[in-house]
């Protein structure tokens, strides 16, 4: 069983009694972010982000160096994101079938408003190979710097480079194609 | 790719990704993440989840069991694909039986073994149970069955095994050799 939280979370250590939950905390907006670029929408990406904390405290023993936090709460939150997106496409395959079965319209061609924009970005990301698609999030949602990207992916920086080029590139012309589309 | 081309690229997603973010941010400030994480904890601290089967039964439990699921299915496999050779042996031992040498070999075993006596006159079976009971002169009375002597010997007509045939062709050839070669001996002699 899990430990019990006594007062508050921040009181929770690593197996070197160092790190503090709090100072993982101090990184919330960018897993928030993270989160977001893996999610369909805001209230998606706060519930992956505070699972993300979740497994974070309950495997913080486990951290033994407090200076590698970061790349550490990264991983997880990357792991997590995965999981819940394996998740979905399953729940989302049942989901499309029965809207066939139903004949339930799909929705119409999308006007170009920034929301409808974005959601074209999510579909492509969502299309990209996991490898790539990681990168970049965690690079166009996450900030993190190539040098970031590098040590929590371990990656040199080099391979980090290459495939945040190719996501671009993909991305960026299957924006395109949705563009021509609508002319 | 040259940075121009790199930059065009990343301008045609940024602006998207900057305006989702914006908003989302936002809200996400205003919406006491810590306090809402730390009433997350507290309830999963309090409810401990059941354990599925698969956490509770041991790893190597999981794999012997299916080791002998697998050892099961081969010999499930094994044993259907021996029995069509099982009837395959019966055909042949058909085929062997219809030999004419293999059922002359059995008919003159059963000969032998079914020699029953020809049914006896008085007097023969008079001497007969002289013989075999010499009390009888001295009026002591056979008892019941004694005077039927080789008459109850009576086989069934079970076809012989295989093996014994096998066997006695096998005795036949042999003493078959040694007088052959018993004879040639006594005639260069």
């Amino acid at each position: 069983m899990m430990d019990m939280p006594q007062s508050t979370i921040s009181e929770k250590k690593n197996s070197g009694g160092i790190m503090v939950f709090e100072r993982l905390l101090i990184h919330q907006e960018t897993i928030f972010r993270i989160c977001l670029g893996y999610s369909r929408n805001y209230v998606e990406a706060e519930d992956l982000a505070q699972e993300v904390y979740l497994k974070a405290y309950q495997s913080l023993p486990g951290l033994r160096d407090s200076s590698s936090a970061k790349d550490w709460l990264i991983r997880i939150a990357k792991n997590a994101c995965l999981d819940r997106q394996k998740k979905l496409r399953t729940q989302g395959f049942w989901l499309r079938r029965w809207a066939r079965e139903i004949n339930v319209d799909p929705p119409a061609a999308a006007e170009a408003s920034i929301e409808a924009r974005i959601e074209e970005l999510k579909r492509a990301v969502r299309r990209l190979p996991k490898k790539l698609r990681t990168i970049f999030l965690l690079r166009e949602y996450g900030h993190l710097s190539y040098e970031e990207l590098a040590a929590a992916l371990d990656l040199n920086k080099g391979t980090v480079m290459s495939r945040l080029s190719r996501a671009r590139r993909r991305v960026t012309a299957a924006l395109q194609e949705k563009s021509n589309e609508r002319c | 790719m040259s940075d121009a081309d790199e930059k065009k690229d990343v301008e045609a997603f940024r602006e998207l990704v900057e305006a989702e973010e914006s908003k989302a941010l936002a809200e996400f400030r205003a919406g006491h993440f810590r306090e809402r994480l730390e009433d997350r904890i507290s309830s999963a601290a309090g409810s401990s989840p059941r354990p599925s089967l698969f956490q509770v039964i041991p790893r190597p439990v999981w794999v012997s069991l299916a080791i002998l699921i697998v050892l099961g299915a081969t010999a499930i496999i094994l044993w259907r694909s021996r029995a069509p050779a099982r009837e395959d042996r019966a055909a042949v031992e058909a085929l062997l039986r219809q030999l004419p040498g293999l059922h002359a070999v059995e008919n003159q075993v059963r000969v032998v073994s079914d020699l029953r006596p020809l049914p006896m006159s008085p007097l023969e079976k008079g001497i007969a149970s002289i013989f075999s009971n010499p009390n009888a002169s001295s009026g002591v009375t056979p008892l019941p069955g004694q005077n039927q002597g080789f008459s109850a010997i009576n086989l069934k007509k079970v076809p012989m095994d295989l093996q014994k045939l096998y066997n006695i062709l096998i005795m036949d050839r042999s003493v078959e050799h040694v007088l052959t070669a018993v004879s040639q001996k006594t005639k260069e002699g």
